[in-house]
């Protein structure tokens, strides 16, 4: 693993701006930084990445059930109990999930560590499953590279499959997602695309559009009623929300569905560590109010059962950074010790490595300087060469 | 080739620049609000010197048969009070003429008022929707119910039989509405939005 310099495309920002991808370069320094990029060996990917991305996703699918069956945890988890028996029924019922990304640590030298599991709105996905994609065929293209360079990014090709293979026939699949955020509107876009190019009818919505009808079925703004949503908007919202309590009495079947809500949880990377204590891919976590969290001695993290973006995470015992203000933290917090992401000339990359319909398929790095990753972060491209 | 990493081939179908962006992103906005008016009756609209007293009973009359046709139903009064508030709702008979089915017993709240949207106003008969007073998640549904006059001047919230929500824009009757609210003909299962995205504005979803 290796950081490189890269030669920016003459025409990237024309490209993006093409397919709504404008907040690559709205800030500065760019969102999208291709003028560096990553290096992988193929046993980094293969042997570290992406063996380690199926270890994980295969932990956490029996930490569902195992979370599910405890009352205890799932009270921890802040889960209102009243949906308790709406996220069990869509666990029994096997409802399909679509997709994740696994924020990882990564340096080359050791295998990965889980820092979180981004299970229910995670996004980053277009600029890793397409345009990550579309720089590396170009510059292959172009003699930049060699004709052997790859890419861990079948994303794409695993969305549409997917799709195909979630059994909505003839049904319409309803896309919504918040309309105030460009990143959200192309996520939810880029999801609509892939459906639609397995074959499926899909409907977009803004998520304060949806209605409710007297007996508590969902609709469109015309009224269709909503037998199938991807939401980009996450489930604790969802519950929440004025119409949360209506989901348990409705069909409709939703993506993300609910039992996803037990992973996309902080709480997750301690009921992990309960599992699997000592797992070479885990880092030691507590819930804040376990009496272990304060007997453990080194430098850890703090991080709010229900946070995003890297807000109100916070650096105890170890080097103080300063807390990125945010709306988290209500439902308590995990601790998990603290493992400093690796520098490359003072770049700290983060690993999100892509789970879609179940298989580990692909990644997308993002990096800043802090030790702490947030919606600051710039994404570099990589490759694969040996 | 084999062995590949990657995507053999990434091919968009709706993004780029066969359908135009602003298109597809566009239908993730929410509808756009339009300024309206909203009466009680056509006495207070004709008193309101906006529109003249034909507009006022034209509007009214047109509400009074879409309040026929799309009113809210409901399968038992408990639930319509429920959403409404206690004695809003009376039994009417089902929206449908065409039924073969032994006739329901239905209930609906009865129409509270009107709105006129305002940019039909040089119209003699100006689009008009009826609306529905709830009192759901007040503190006191009877002083709720027990107001008249427009969208300020008492408690409750007012909807259109689609479910869109009037918001009162200051003094007087002025409202505004959802575009749409005025373009849904059919008759309508919606009885409300706008229950989820309440955390929305200012938070990204994206993790």
């Amino acid at each position: 693993m290796e950081r490189l310099a890269g030669i920016e495309r003459a025409d990237w920002r024309r490209q993006a701006a093409s397919v709504g991808f404008d907040f690559a370069f709205a800030d500065s320094p760019p969102y999208w930084n291709e003028s560096a990029y990553y290096r992988f060996t193929l046993a980094e990917i293969e042997r570290d990445i992406e063996a380690a991305t199926a270890e994980l996703l295969r932990l956490c699918y029996q930490a569902v059930g195992y979370t599910l069956d405890r009352p205890a945890l799932l009270r921890q988890l802040a889960i209102p109990e009243w949906a308790w028996d709406y996220v069990k029924e869509s666990w029994r019922r096997q409802d399909k999930d679509l997709y994740g990304r696994f924020d990882l640590h990564y340096d080359g030298a050791a295998p990965p560590k889980l820092f979180e599991f981004n299970a229910d709105t995670p996004t980053a996905l277009f600029e890793a499953a397409v345009f990550q994609w579309q720089w590396l065929e170009e510059n292959i293209a172009q003699g930049v590279f060699p004709t052997g360079a790859d890419q861990f990014n079948s994303i794409h090709e695993k969305l549409i499959a997917g799709f195909a293979n979630f059994g909505l026939g003839r049904r319409t699949l309803h896309v919504a997602c918040l309309s105030e955020h460009p990143e959200d509107l192309l996520t939810a876009e880029y999801i609509r695309d892939c459906a639609h190019q397995a074959g499926i009818r899909t409907k977009p919505l803004a998520i304060a559009d949806i209605g409710i009808t007297a007996d508590r079925r969902f609709t469109d703004l015309e009224d269709e009623i909503i037998t199938d949503l991807f939401k980009l908007y996450p489930w604790e919202w969802m519950l929440a929300d004025e119409f949360g309590r209506a989901l348990p009495q409705d069909r409709m079947r939703l993506i993300e569905p609910a039992w996803k809500m037990m992973l996309s949880n902080k709480g997750l990377l301690a009921i992990l560590w309960e599992m699997f204590p000592g797992h070479d891919l885990l880092l030691p976590a507590y819930f804040e109010d376990d009496p272990r969290a304060a007997t453990s001695a080194g430098p850890h993290i703090r991080k709010p059962l229900l946070g995003r973006e890297g807000s109100n995470i916070e650096i105890v015992r170890g080097k103080p950074v300063p807390v990125v203000d945010g709306p988290y933290g209500a439902e308590g917090y995990v601790v998990q010790e603290l493992r400093e992401l690796p520098s490359f000339s003072g770049n700290r990359p983060v690993i999100g490595s892509w789970v879609v319909a179940g298989q580990a398929c692909g990644m997308g790095i993002r990096e800043e300087a802090a030790l702490v990753t947030s919606n600051a972060a710039r994404f570099v491209p990589h490759i694969i060469l040996d | 080739m084999a062995g590949s990493k990657r995507s053999a081939i990434v091919w968009l179908s709706l993004i780029g620049a066969y359908i135009g962006v602003s298109y597809c992103v566009g239908s993730y906005k929410r509808n756009d609000a339009v300024a309206a008016d909203l009466f009680t009756s056509p006495q207070e609209c004709a008193a309101s010197g906006r529109y003249d007293r034909t507009q006022c009973d034209n509007a009214y009359a047109e509400a009074a048969r879409l309040n026929q046709q799309s009113a809210p139903r409901y399968n038992s009064l408990a639930d319509c009070e429920a959403d409404f508030s206690p004695g809003a709702c009376d039994r009417v008979p089902p929206a449908s003429a065409v039924s073969t089915a032994p006739a329901a017993t239905l209930f609906a709240p009865a129409m509270a008022g009107f709105v006129i949207g305002a940019a039909a106003a040089a119209l003699a008969t100006p689009s008009a929707q009826p609306v529905y007073r709830s009192c759901a998640g007040q503190q006191d549904p009877r002083n709720c119910s027990s107001g008249s006059g427009g969208a300020g001047s008492s408690g409750g919230r007012f909807f259109t039989s689609s479910g869109y929500s009037v918001t009162s824009t200051g003094s007087g009757s002025s409202v505004s509405i959802s575009r749409s609210a005025f373009s849904a003909s059919a008759p309508s299962a919606t009885l409300s939005r706008g229950g989820f995205g309440a955390r929305a504005a200012s938070i990204s979803a994206r993790a």
